[in-house]
């Protein structure tokens, strides 16, 4: 049911019965927008109102498709139920077009998407309409409202507001995501809008959780609205680059191997299709103007929601620094232009494959990526401590010529690393002071619940290490096992010179940042004391100073080592 | 520790909202048996060290307050008209 994805915007362009269709004829139309999963309906009477029901989990399709066709205001919203598939996008779509009055199913929802949709409907001074069996005219055509049952032990869904749109003869109906509960209720309690209908749009997107067959019986309608679904085997993907023949070469490949494609010119306009309903594989040029690949790259693979969409960046530029940068902003893999098309398509196919092998863990491990958002917002590190921590031990990997699997490895364990601060209280996890005894000790277990939190995910069964042993030392002085020499991972000992780097050179509770020179010397301080591998201590500052990292917010401008 | 709230099921998944209002799928399973669509939970550790889990647990003091404060944000609307209207 979940991830239901509209391919189209579907258009119905509806003239009034039994009349010709001209350019001038006075004319209904019904636009359902595409928002992934999700629904957004706008309809535009023949006397010029614009009535909109729902607006998708993203306002950004919706804002874009009413701006696209010249509407500026919008005389009714009507958010069918409130689930955030439908009204995620209100509060922005709410002030862009602030309607003179707003409908919602009367069933208040505890969200905080809830919270700011009523903020913005009192922002903008719209007037609220209960829900009730009305008639709301627009010129010659009128909306009917089928009320919804007002239970209010029952969910939202099956709490939908109905809509039934009348013009002429013409009838269409509207059901949100009303289940058979609904319907039953609906067919006792309504019968008088629920009569034959031309054109009825699934409810609850076409899920075998929606129409019934006696309520379907009751409308015959001659055509059914629905969301394609994702459940074919072929992929999705999205092609981003700012040369036409170079999109029109991919996409036409591509789609002769049964994938189905879109395209973007330029970063934001692959932003502008990512809400919602994502694609299965992104093919990004790293060279364009305005947003450049790389920055989208990095963008997608830091919001929870894009992280695990597998990125390849093409380019023509096969210079080391290019690559390790895309590794540092997490790309998946690499493809050299002009692009081999055969290489293309072996490749595609497998990373979809994998994809298709992650999607089940994707929910969990996204949950994961934002705990550890959350635990970085917490901590009291300068922002982006976990990005820099990824930046740096990748350069090393990089230095120490690692496979791409383990340089993937530490680009993802720079987020996770300290993933299990989430079970410390602000009080200890912030204190300016020195810890007592017991704060210690409950500092001390945040690799281990870290560990704890990642053995739920075989996906992430290579990262476990780096959570688990970034704080050991290779002279046994280190928590949480007490690991010496050789038994502490390479990839955990490169995460903890990283990260003991960036907490000596950023501001903590306890004392402000120290110069980048008293960082390194502490760190080769542990070196000669045996608690650090001095061959990779050395490999790390020399990464500094061979200006790999060209990283505003590192100070190696004042690296004189 | 973090809230959570359930903002829908979907088949064996749940779509939870966190506080930032931003939505992602857990299993269903994660969650308490008799968690419902709008409870609010609270993510907690929980466990002896080397065995500790990331649990969910229902707050329903917090559930009602949000409740509470939804409808009464709702009821302080500036109301349209009652019966038929035109636009």
């Amino acid at each position: 049911v979940s991830r239901l994805r509209a391919l189209l915007a579907l258009v119905l362009l509806l003239a009034g019965a039994g009349s010709l269709r001209t350019q001038e004829q006075p004319t209904l139309r019904v636009h359902f927008i595409d928002v992934g999963q999700g629904d957004a309906v706008l309809i535009q009477s023949p006397t010029g109102q614009n009535v909109l029901y729902d607006a998708g989990e993203n306002a950004t399709r919706v804002r874009d498709y009413l701006s696209a066709l010249g509407v500026t205001e919008l005389g009714l919203v009507i958010a069918s139920h409130n689930h955030a598939d439908h009204i995620g996008g209100l509060p922005e779509v709410l002030r862009t077009f602030r309607p003179q009055f707003y409908m919602d199913n009367g069933i208040p929802a505890t969200t905080q998407i809830y919270a700011r949709v009523l903020e913005a409907v009192k922002e903008v001074a719209s007037q609220l309409l209960e829900p009730t069996a009305r008639r709301i005219t627009l010129g010659d055509a009128a909306l009917v409202v089928v009320p919804p049952p007002g239970v209010a032990a029952w969910d939202q869904n099956d709490n939908s507001v109905g809509i039934v749109i009348e013009y002429g003869t013409f009838r269409l109906s509207l059901g949100g995501d009303a289940e058979p509960r609904q319907w039953s209720w609906w067919l006792i309690h309504e019968p008088e809008p629920l009569q034959e209908v031309q054109i009825h749009k699934a409810s609850h997107h076409g899920s075998i959780n929606g129409d019934t067959a006696d309520g379907l019986a009751r409308l015959s309608p001659e055509a059914v609205v629905v969301s394609a679904g994702t459940g074919n085997s072929y992929g999705h993907i999205l092609v981003v680059d700012d040369s036409f023949a170079n999109r029109d070469l991919l996409r036409r490949r591509l789609e002769q191997e049964g994938y189905l494609v879109e395209t973007a010119e330029s970063g934001d306009g692959a932003f502008a299709r990512l809400h919602g309903d994502y694609p299965d594989l992104v093919l990004l040029d790293v060279v364009m103007p305005g947003t450049s690949g790389l920055d989208v790259c990095a963008r997608l693979k830091s919001e929870p929601a894009t992280r695990l969409l597998p990125v390849v960046l093409m380019t023509t530029l096969d210079s080391p620094e290019v690559r390790l940068d895309g590794i540092g902003v997490g790309a998946d893999d690499f493809l050299l232009k002009p692009v081999n098309l055969s290489e293309l398509i072996a490749r595609c196919r497998s990373l979809i494959r994998l994809k298709r092998h992650t999607d089940d863990l994707e929910s969990a491990e996204a949950l994961l990526f934002s705990l550890a958002a959350i635990v970085e917002a917490r901590d009291a590190y300068t922002a982006g401590h976990c990005q820099r921590l990824s930046k740096y031990a990748t350069a090393v990997g990089e230095a120490l010529d690692l496979g791409s699997a383990d340089l993937q490895t530490l680009a993802r364990g720079g987020v996770l690393h300290d993933l299990g601060k989430i079970a410390l209280p602000d009080a200890v996890l912030n204190k300016p002071g020195r810890l007592s005894a017991e704060e210690f000790a409950l500092m001390q277990r945040h690799p281990v619940v870290g560990d704890e939190l990642c053995s739920r995910l075989r996906s992430l069964r290579a990262i476990r290490p780096i959570v688990r042993h970034h704080h050991e030392m290779l002279d046994g002085t280190g928590y949480p096992d007490g690991l010496a020499g050789d038994d502490v991972p390479l990839l955990a000992q490169i995460m903890s010179i990283a990260d003991a780097f960036d907490a000596l050179t950023s501001d903590r509770p306890y004392r402000r940042a120290q110069p980048l020179a008293y960082a390194i010397a502490e760190l080769r301080a542990d070196a000669a004391r045996g608690r650090r591998n001095a061959d990779l201590v050395e490999t790390f500052i020399a990464s500094l100073k061979g200006g790999t990292l060209n990283d505003s917010s590192i100070p190696f401008e004042k690296a004189h080592v | 520790m973090p809230h959570y709230t359930i903002d829908r099921f979907e088949g064996e998944w749940a779509v939870l909202e966190n506080d930032q209002a931003q939505t992602f799928q857990v299993p269903r399973a994660w969650l308490p048996a008799d968690a419902r669509e709008g409870d609010v939970l609270a993510a907690t550790e929980e466990g002896q060290q080397g065995t500790a889990t990331l649990q969910f647990r229902l707050d329903p003091a917090m559930r009602e307050e949000r409740l509470t404060d939804a409808r009464a944000s709702r009821d302080r609307l500036p109301r349209g008209p009652k019966g038929d209207i035109a636009l």
